[in-house]
């Protein structure tokens, strides 16, 4: 983990108050992994105080380009959104676990909202990987479906709260009428608000499909020293800290509340 | 010039030191942090036994700042010394652990327990923690319950004892008072501010326990005034923290009378805040012809 600036490159609209804003990724920094986690300090200003924490939603190797998929829905963002090309931004990463194949190949990935960044970059990953994964993403309406740049081998279902574009529902109401067939050798990776993530833990753990997830909380330092993020544990840990033993966790060792 | 300090024959190499509960146990930051140019690390707080800390949420942030409500997690005195000794004894600041506890007898084990330790420099002793039932900032707002702390504490140890003393209370000079008739080398002044933020949808206050520490450059000027007002009440050194993000912040604090300063919550945002802090202290003391920290404390007498 690192401190840099990073040059932006471009900062675009992918639907209704989503960016994404790719960045140069310095060479002396390491690789980053789906699931990895970069903080900005937008600026420097007291208010907002604290740097901004994102799921990085890309990264290309041979040109060292990465990406974030953020929503504007605050100060931070909105500063972030009005930043263009060629400045650059004080960059903190990247950290944390991230998604790992284990058993399993056949790749179910499901995104809502700020989490569809991260699951982008997990779909291309795997496809890179030469898993076929199918991605589900889930908005509540057709303006915020954001254009994405996905892999050939991608299969994308979108679905939405108000049915104004695909499946009419939630991710984990399409995840019940897959057939068998989609489930077979089945895994699941999540990035989302916390009730999907708690839905899609229960529509994969009783049908014995490995699920990890991505949580999202709010942090102060990122890197492990305030102690502000944590988790609680089913598997003797304790309370857990989302920047330093996650961001990425097995779905069944979360205390579901 | 010579920005040095000593504090019973412990040498700060640098006026800026990191605070405790925004530090972690150094490591955290190894690598982003310069802590050739930190005086002291400030431990995260240490109780007898591990603490898990409060539920979620433990922090929002508030403008110009943040509320934190840790509730003293950390890893106890015992795993404190094997597993986070190690890495401290290799950075060149000094280690000054920050003890805490529900009764006076936690205090006790833990001072105890470190003080044959080799690179525990000092104790840095927190009774104004705000974000904890018992012990914390009960005891730090009463002068008598103070004194007996520094004092029981001031038995078991020969080094450098600091009373972190809290700003919720009326008089601040009077628990700096206490501290030091009854033998502390030093005080850190301020510990966060109480403060509440309510969730206009919940109509409900966002942290589980209520209240939280405030912290952040809403707090400078409280800390500023907490320390001018505390190195006219007493003549041990003053540690001034609260509110530091840019140098100039830090100079104030000199300049009111601290002969050191911490930055907390501003190394989050910036990891580099404390190097960037040691050397603009260092410059602006240049340019004014300062040759010491004494210099800093003539223009206020």
């Amino acid at each position: 983990m690192k401190q840099f600036d990073a040059k932006i490159l471009e900062n675009r609209e992918l639907a209704e108050d989503y960016f994404e804003m790719f960045l140069s990724w310095p060479q002396a920094v390491r690789t980053p992994f789906p699931g990895q986690v970069v903080s900005f300090w937008v600026e420097r200003t007291v208010t907002p105080f604290l740097r901004r924490p994102f799921a990085l939603a890309s990264f290309q190797p041979d040109t060292r380009v990465a990406s974030v998929i953020y929503h504007v829905r605050g100060p931070g963002t909105h500063r972030m959104a009005a930043k263009r090309p060629g400045e650059v931004i004080d960059t903190l990463g990247p950290r944390g676990f991230y998604f790992q194949p284990g058993k399993g190949r056949n790749p179910i990935l499901v995104g809502g909202g700020v989490g569809t960044g991260p699951m982008v970059f997990a779909a291309n990953w795997l496809a890179s990987k030469g898993f076929r994964p199918h991605l589900v993403l889930g908005y509540r309406s057709r303006t915020l479906v954001p254009r994405l740049t996905l892999s050939t081998t991608v299969r994308l279902s979108v679905c939405t709260d108000d049915g104004s574009e695909g499946f009419h529902g939630t991710t984990v109401a399409f995840l019940d009428r897959l057939g068998p067939g989609e489930v077979d050798d089945a895994f699941v990776w999540a990035c989302g608000p916390n009730p999907m993530l708690r839905a899609v833990h229960f529509w994969a753990h009783p049908r014995g499909i490995p699920c990890q997830v991505s949580l999202e909380e709010i942090m102060a330092c990122g890197v492990g020293a305030c102690v502000g993020c944590t988790v609680e544990t089913t598997d003797g840990r304790g309370m857990v800290r989302v920047c330093t033993e996650g961001p990425v966790f097995p779905s069944e060792v979360i205390r579901w509340t | 010039m010579d920005l040095t300090s000593r504090l019973r024959g412990c040498v700060f190499s640098s006026p800026v030191g990191v605070a405790s509960g925004t530090i972690g146990y150094a490591k955290e930051y190894e690598g982003l942090v310069d802590y050739r140019k930190v005086g002291a690390v400030y431990t995260k707080a240490i109780t007898p036994e591990p603490r898990i800390g409060n539920p979620a949420p433990r922090l929002v942030e508030t403008p110009a700042g943040m509320l934190n409500s840790i509730g003293l997690a950390n890893v106890g005195v015992t795993a404190f010394i094997t597993e986070k000794m190690p890495f401290l004894r290799k950075i060149p600041s000094l280690v000054m652990v920050n003890v805490a506890g529900a009764t006076d007898s936690d205090y006790e084990r833990v001072v105890e327990a470190l003080d044959g330790v080799d690179g525990v420099d000092g104790f840095e002793i927190n009774v104004s923690c705000p974000n904890v039932k018992h012990g914390g900032m009960a005891l730090g707002t009463d002068p008598r319950l103070v004194a007996g702390i520094t004092k029981s504490l001031r038995a078991r140890t020969t080094k450098p004892l600091i009373l972190k003393l809290s700003p919720n209370i009326t008089d601040i000079g009077l628990t700096a008072e206490a501290a030091e008739a009854e033998g502390a080398d030093a005080v850190s002044c301020i510990n966060t501010l109480v403060g509440m933020v309510i969730d206009l949808k919940t109509k409900k206050p966002v942290l589980p326990l209520g209240t939280g520490g405030l912290s952040g450059p809403a707090i400078l000027p409280v800390a500023v005034a907490a320390v001018y007002k505390v190195s006219r009440r007493v003549s041990i050194p003053v540690i001034g923290i609260g509110g530091i993000t840019r140098w100039e912040d830090a100079v104030q604090h000199l300049l009111a009378g601290a002969t050191s300063v911490q930055v907390g919550s501003g190394t989050f945002a910036n990891p580099r805040l404390a190097q960037e802090i040691h050397d603009g202290i260092t410059e602006w003391a240049q340019k004014e012809g300062l040759k010491n920290l004494a210099d800093f404390h003539a223009f206020g007498r």
